[in-house]
């Protein structure tokens, strides 16, 4: 009985010690769930990043995580794709399509959209 | 009345029936007129090595669900009454919030987000430099992922798991802490003996469930077993013989040995309550 009153007030003398510790222990336990509930809610946030994002961008290998909207060009009063075309001479160009096409297709540079006009680049299929 | 009729209307009637099939070649789409074979279709259930490589998948996926299904809501709940978390309210939501998602729906979200290519674990691990497996198409890994899947429903096991946990009288804690006794003495020596009815409790559900486990294999490849033959559990593979191949009668007789089996182990479970599940109000 002695042993136990001894103890109660050493917790007492240590009061403020003490009240700093479950403040930093609550927020290992608050830290601690919030993690696991990160993993748990994971396929949730896929679901609802996903229903954003376009049918090509969900099966798009190299697609960022958030979804974005496609890079687009004005030209003459029409919205044209931007997409990155790899060049005869190995280098990567961000070209607008002007006209798709099933064996080539005409892309403009955004940059100086007079230059290239007409330009065809025969696609890989 | 209603319930007497009802009760041998649709459960009584139809496991006598089935019963009975079990002893016939009762087939979906013969012609022949359905025959007597005697214990035919039960020889053949033990001998049949479709029957011994699904009671294996199941008994390896069982192996892995069962701790974990009873493991995990019990440490969540005891996170979640814990005082010195903040936004406890927010933290209970959230955790169930996945549970009312029906779980074909699920299953699909989860083919997405443990794709080897375009899946978000995969791309999480490839940031640590860990070149994730396919998770879904792998012998090994498909089970975790399945058992991850069905952490997803544990919000009712973690419901009933709070319930418990805030039932423990606190001068128990106290008294513990008094005498000396950390969180780790507190949690082993008065939470989990107050809490065992409950993990009683989820243990029987989450057997039975594992005994019949069979919508998210049928979801996740349509009941193919693939990757090599392994989610081709018991509940998928008798769904097959009956409903696919229309082997009714041996259908019925998978079903009347998955029944016997459950009523075994439940039983068994039911028998060993008394040695370590303890009532609150017990004298």
């Amino acid at each position: 009985m002695t042993a136990t009153v001894d103890r109660v007030e050493v917790e007492k003398v240590t009061s403020g010690g003490g009240t700093k510790r479950r403040l930093r222990g609550g927020w290992v336990v608050t830290g601690i769930s919030g993690l696991v509930l990160f993993v748990f809610l994971l396929p949730l946030g896929y679901m609802a990043v996903t229903s954003l994002k376009s049918e090509q961008m969900i099966s798009d290998l190299e697609a960022p995580i958030l979804p974005q909207s496609s890079a687009t060009f004005e030209y003459e009063g029409e919205q044209l794709d931007i997409y990155t075309v790899p060049m005869p001479d190995g280098t990567e160009r961000e070209l607008a399509m002007l006209q798709p096409g099933r064996q080539t297709s005409k892309f403009i540079d955004p940059a100086d959209p007079s230059a290239y006009v007409g330009l065809r680049y025969e696609s890989r299929t | 009345m209603p319930w007497i009729l009802g009760f041998f209307l649709w459960y009584a009637i139809p496991m006598a029936a089935s019963l009975w099939f079990s002893f016939t070649d009762y087939d979906l789409v013969s012609d022949e007129p359905m025959q007597f074979v005697g214990l035919e279709n039960w020889v053949r259930l033990f001998n049949d090595p479709d029957v011994h490589q699904s009671v294996l998948v199941t008994l390896k996926f069982g192996a892995i669900a069962l701790p974990v299904a009873t493991l995990f809501p019990m440490a969540i709940a005891y996170l979640l009454v814990a005082k010195s978390l903040r936004g406890r309210e927010g933290f209970r939501a959230l955790f169930f919030m996945p549970s009312i998602i029906p779980f074909v729906a699920a299953v699909l979200i989860f083919t997405g987000v443990f794709n080897g290519k375009i899946g978000w674990v995969n791309k999480i691990l490839a940031v640590f430099g860990i070149d994730g497996p396919q998770w879904f198409f792998d012998e090994f890994w498909i089970y975790p992922s399945l058992v991850f899947i069905g952490l997803w429903a544990a919000g009712n096991a973690i419901l009933i798991f709070i319930a418990a946990m805030k039932g423990v009288p606190s001068d128990l804690y106290a008294a513990a802490r008094i005498d000396g006794a950390g969180e780790w003495g507190s949690f082993r020596h008065i939470t989990v003996p107050f809490t065992t009815p409950i993990i009683f409790y989820n243990l029987v559900i989450t057997l039975i469930g594992i005994f019949g486990y069979f919508l998210v294999p049928f979801v996740l490849n349509n009941g193919s077993g693939a990757p090599n033959g392994a989610t081709q559990f018991y509940a998928l593979y008798f769904f097959r013989t009956g409903f696919q191949f229309f082997d009714m009668g041996y259908a019925a007789t998978l079903a009347w040995a998955l029944f016997i089996v459950a009523v075994l182990t439940t039983g068994a479970l039911f028998w060993s309550a008394k040695y370590w599940v303890h009532y609150e109000f017990e004298g």
